[in-house]
């Protein structure tokens, strides 16, 4: 082939082997979609029924607030929980939001910002939780050495302050950890599709 | 410029008629029969979902093209299936899709065996070009400007020139 335009005849003049019927069509419109977008919004409802059902299912639920109430902490308690359903439904609003927005009829470009803000909304909602659940695990695990008496003798045992500081480190980075691997494996699977999507979206800025 | 037809049946009949447009594109984002099949009927789905918001100011194959190259670039994915690699030259490539579509026109498969290893961007814009898109057209699909597109096209074709040597 020498040239551009012996490339767009043969090009033009292109036949595929595999030419569908009007009944296998129909059936492809039947077949379900793997479109990312919409899995992101039902698992934050999802995440939020487990939320709002937290009490009914874990009997410990409400003893737990007893026992920050014993430190002092139960309005603090309060403040965290409410914090987190509010920033809950923040986001799931941003997420619905983006999720009516995302129409495959829109330009390359714009579906690409809007595939991009999407991913940054779970982001942030992922480091705006872990950011509430180290405050929380911190201010309870500090007001528990000062005032649980089962830990404050451990204190009177010569355990030295250093090695209750390792033990809650270690315990904040499992917790962490955990909260981490859940959100890679819940979010991160359906993220994962549009992670490319950022470098498409420069080439077209360019 | 043909009005919408409002029911499946209809719908079926342009998709039947215009499918070699969606063929293009899955055989330009994807690297084996399996995967275009696949790449197929997630185009017809998505097709056929916002066939409501298609008001027939442009062409059913141009508003095509939009939803195919969305769909394409954007929420088609079958990473586990894909060797995401640069090509290191000719032959691993012809290796790679050896077993695709093999009675498609040996220039045309040189062609598709080249630009395998585009950005998804850079195929689009070889497709559009090849297709003989006008470059509003080509900027009203990517979203980009009318000059920003003759840009890109411009640079595109240096590419395919270069390629056929």
């Amino acid at each position: 082939m020498k040239d551009l335009k012996q490339l767009k005849e043969k090009w033009a003049q292109q036949n595929f082997e595999k030419q569908y019927s009007k009944e296998e069509l129909n059936g492809f419109l039947r077949k379900k979609s793997t479109y990312s977008i919409k899995w992101i919004f039902y698992l934050s409802i999802a995440e939020f029924l487990v939320y709002m059902g937290l009490p009914l299912f874990s009997p410990n639920y409400i003893e737990s607030f007893a026992y920050y109430k014993s430190l002092q902490l139960f309005g603090f308690s309060i403040f965290i929980t409410i914090t987190g359903y509010i920033l809950l439904l923040y986001f799931m609003w941003r997420f619905f939001k983006n999720y009516r927005k995302i129409t495959v009829t829109s330009s390359v470009k714009e579906h690409l910002s809007t595939i991009l803000s999407t991913r940054r909304a779970v982001n942030q909602y992922f480091y705006a939780n872990v950011g509430l659940l180290l405050i929380f695990t911190l201010v309870v695990f500090v007001r528990a050495f000062q005032m649980d008496s089962s830990l404050i003798g451990l204190e009177q045992e010569d355990i030295s302050f250093l090695v209750i500081c390792f033990v809650i480190g270690i315990v904040v980075a499992l917790v962490l950890g955990l909260y981490g691997l859940l959100y890679y494996f819940v979010y991160g699977r359906f993220l994962k599709p549009l992670k490319r999507n950022e470098k498409e979206l420069r080439q077209l800025n360019q | 410029m043909m009005s919408p037809p409002k029911n499946e049946s209809e719908f079926v009949v342009l998709l039947e008629q215009h499918q070699n447009i969606i063929h293009k594109i899955c055989r330009l984002y994807t690297n084996n029969e399996v995967e275009h099949e696949d790449l197929f009927q997630e185009i017809s789905i998505q097709l056929w979902r916002s066939y409501d918001r298609f008001e027939g100011k442009s062409k059913f194959s141009t508003w095509m093209y939009r939803v195919g190259l969305n769909t394409a670039i954007t929420l088609y994915r079958k990473e586990k299936k894909r060797l995401n690699t640069q090509p290191l030259n000719d032959q691993f490539t012809s290796i790679q899709q050896e077993d695709y579509n093999p009675k498609v026109d040996e220039h045309l498969e040189w062609l598709y065996q080249k630009i395998n290893h585009f950005s998804e961007i850079d195929k689009a814009l070889v497709l559009l070009y090849l297709e003989n898109k006008r470059y509003d057209e080509i900027a009203e699909t990517l979203g980009i400007s009318a000059v920003n597109a003759r840009v890109k096209m411009n640079r595109i074709k240096e590419r395919l020139k270069k390629m056929l040597g």
